[in-house]
């Protein structure tokens, strides 16, 4: 079941998604282009640097767009799918309210990931030839042999954790959202704004937590050695356990409210 | 044959206010029940219970054999008052969305209604108008082969010559062995398919009978008895 609901949520949201990365994509490659013929003489047209101006604006406007599209969608879909008027089929489908988080869940991670990586494309395209491409890569490249002599092969499992944890931050992040729309809920007006409310109490609370845990850690003194392969798993282990919890509570938390509390419109 | 729908002792409260008192019911299979009762009286909470959109606050519901969760909404056909339809998606793609979620949906059958409605499968929710929508909901809704359909105000927004039709489509499309309990303040309109009526008054109950009985005992028809219990 899950797979069918992921299946219609990326229908549901790509329609807004795709055409803006295109959109994107394609105009990074028309200021590029622009760049380009910067180089001969025409530059000097008032025409040439109108066109050239407008589409750079173009493609600012998109990318911040993209941004917050991501953001807007991410809240829209809960909100409105699952606690609006399209709640009363979600919610009488015979699929379990868990099962509707990890979906919005799962895809809005799809398209927070998609998006940045086709921001970072567009980047890419605007800015890199040739000489800068190698130059990245050989940095990069470098940046790891270097890494490798210092920490070893683990260096590739310390690589694989960080993008676990990375994923496991956004999980969070998006489950604070959705446990702050679910509390808003709660209230009988405003549910907006309640929800707006929640969230800075959600984040207060969790800011709180980290740092008083940040205090206690300190009191470790990780940093004043050099970090050895072990230092680095404990210190990622550190990391790891808040993100964990509060990924679990927030999930536990807004999983309690669809299923005791729900009481659409 | 067992129950369809059992309730015992159901309250639900909201804050201070009370939704439903001590409700219990017993509703066998293969019947049409009228849940009747002014604006306000519970109809909508009642049947918002059955489909776990509320819980109660105490007392027990099954439908059945099960508790409200996921065995119930396999079983359970439901027409909520709002159009929870969303924009975006062709008439054709939620037909295949039904057909997804419900294993006892019958494409073939929607596909019929819809022709006979002259709704074209390759138009836009979008661009319905409210009516079309609600028609649409209750296609999708009756095509289902469900034990139960719990009908909130199936004939509450649309037009005297589409209420025949709806009724029409009603009784003819839920098999013998299952039920349908329509909710309405609109009796008259719907008093003649019946079979069992339920009088619900400021969350309790406050008569059930069947039609039968109505017309021998009282000889009146269920329009003047609702009148005279509700009467302001």
């Amino acid at each position: 079941m899950l797979r069918k609901l992921l299946r219609y949520e990326i229908k549901a949201t790509g329609r807004w998604f795709i055409p803006l990365y295109l959109a994107l994509i394609i105009f990074a490659g028309i200021n590029r282009i622009f760049g380009l013929i910067r180089i001969e003489p025409i530059q000097n047209s008032m025409f040439a640097s109108i066109t050239a101006g407008i589409s750079m604006t173009v493609y600012v406007t998109l990318m911040i767009g993209t941004l917050v599209m991501t953001l807007v969608v991410l809240i829209q879909r809960f909100y409105k799918n699952l606690l609006g008027d399209e709640g009363y089929l979600m919610f009488t489908l015979p699929v379990p309210s868990w099962k509707h988080i990890l979906n919005k869940l799962f895809s809005s991670m799809v398209w927070v990931i998609f998006s940045g990586i086709v921001a970072l494309l567009s980047i890419f395209i605007l800015i890199l030839n040739g000489d800068t491409w190698r130059e990245l890569i050989r940095d990069i490249s470098m940046g790891l042999k270097e890494m490798e002599t210092f920490l070893g092969k683990g260096i590739y499992l310390i690589g694989f954790e960080a993008i676990l944890l990375s994923l496991l931050a956004l999980a969070s992040g998006i489950l604070m959202i959705y446990a702050a729309i679910a509390l808003g809920h709660l209230f009988n007006k405003h549910k907006l704004l309640a929800s707006f409310g929640m969230y800075i109490v959600l984040g207060i609370i969790s800011e709180s937590i980290t740092a008083f845990y940040a205090v206690l850690i300190d009191r470790f003194d990780w940093f004043s050695h050099s970090a050895t392969f072990a230092d680095i798993q404990s210190i990622l282990l550190f990391i790891f356990i808040p993100l964990a919890l509060s990924t679990a509570g927030y999930f536990i938390l807004t999983q309690y409210i669809l299923k005791n509390k729900l009481n659409l419109e | 044959m067992s129950m369809i729908l059992e309730c015992k002792d159901l309250y639900k409260k909201f804050g201070k206010k009370k939704a439903l008192e001590n409700i219990n019911l017993n509703i066998s299979r293969g019947r049409i029940v009228g849940l009747l009762g002014p604006n306000g009286s519970g109809k909508t909470t009642l049947i918002k219970i059955c489909n776990e959109l509320l819980n109660p606050t105490s007392g027990e519901i099954h439908i059945g054999g099960h508790k409200p969760g996921i065995e119930t909404k396999k079983i359970v056909s439901y027409l909520p008052e709002t159009t929870y339809l969303n924009d975006w998606m062709k008439v054709s793609e939620i037909i295949s969305f039904f057909k997804d979620f419900y294993s006892d949906f019958n494409t073939e059958k929607a596909y019929d209604m819809m022709k006979r409605l002259k709704i074209d499968p390759n138009d836009k929710l979008k661009t319905m108008s409210k009516g079309t929508k609600e028609k649409v909901q209750l296609i999708l809704v009756m095509s289902r082969e469900a034990q139960l359909y719990l009908l909130d105000e199936p004939i509450g927004g649309v037009d005297p010559a589409a209420r025949d039709y709806i009724l029409n489509t009603i009784i003819s499309n839920y098999s013998e062995d299952a039920t349908v309990i329509l909710s309405t303040h609109l009796i008259s309109d719907i008093e003649q398919i019946l079979d069992d009526i339920i009088f619900i008054k400021e969350g309790q109950i406050v008569l059930t009978k069947t039609v039968d009985e109505i017309r021998d005992e009282e000889g009146k028809s269920v329009d003047a008895v609702f009148r005279e219990v509700f009467k302001c």
